[in-house]
């Protein structure tokens, strides 16, 4: 049922830098993913808590605020997380490297 | 040096969008600040607490990545917090929309 092979979604973002999709529903429970279980299990690990973290940063700052979007960049990566109000939505980007010139 | 400093924060101040900029320490104390003291105080902590938070999901999920930029968009504003070395900034901008 995980069968992504057809999915036009699916390869245009693989095309554009994408490395993964993982949907999970308002509580952070992972519902599908372009990936392995195991490894949906770590991202979530990881990104839930950082992400209700975040939000309660915002509310705490100010309480009538929320969460809508989170963006976390690194060196290899981006990581995309959207908060909905049924789903959160998380996608992983893999930058393309660069030929890198000697100066 | 501490005069490119002023004078950078002053320009990026003066866009349009931006409500603030704190620069805060890797201890999370805040060095500069255009915001007033209260709200910096808090900003400093909690941007502190997430930006361990956020170093560490990073780390662990792939060992030789190191977490650089982290962008929050509210539904008021945005904030953008870029690390960098010791110490790294926060700035809370209105969006273009």
């Amino acid at each position: 049922n995980r069968s992504y092979d057809g999915d036009a979604f699916v390869t245009l973002f693989a095309r554009r830098g994408g490395k993964d999709v993982i949907i999970l529903d308002a509580d952070g429970t992972p519902l599908q993913s372009t990936c392995s279980t195991k490894r949906t299990f770590l991202y979530v690990s990881n990104l839930k808590p950082l992400l209700f973290m975040a939000r309660n940063v915002v509310r705490d700052l100010d309480p009538s605020n929320d969460i809508t979007f989170m963006r976390i960049r690194s060196d290899i990566g981006e990581i995309h997380m959207t908060i909905g109000t049924e789903f959160i939505l998380i996608i992983v980007q893999r930058f393309k490297r660069k030929a890198v010139t000697a100066s | 040096m501490s005069a490119e400093v002023e004078e950078m924060l002053k320009r990026l101040q003066n866009y349009k969008n931006i409500i603030g900029i704190v620069v805060i320490d890797n201890d999370g104390i805040p060095i500069k600040t255009t915001l007033e003291y209260t709200t910096t105080l808090h900003y400093a902590a909690v941007m502190h607490m997430l930006r361990q938070k956020a170093s560490q999901a990073v780390l662990d999920l792939d060992g030789t990545n190191e977490f650089t930029l982290l962008r929050m968009r509210t539904l008021y504003h945005e904030v953008i917090l870029c690390t960098q070395g010791d110490y790294f900034i926060v700035v809370l901008q209105s969006p273009c929309d």
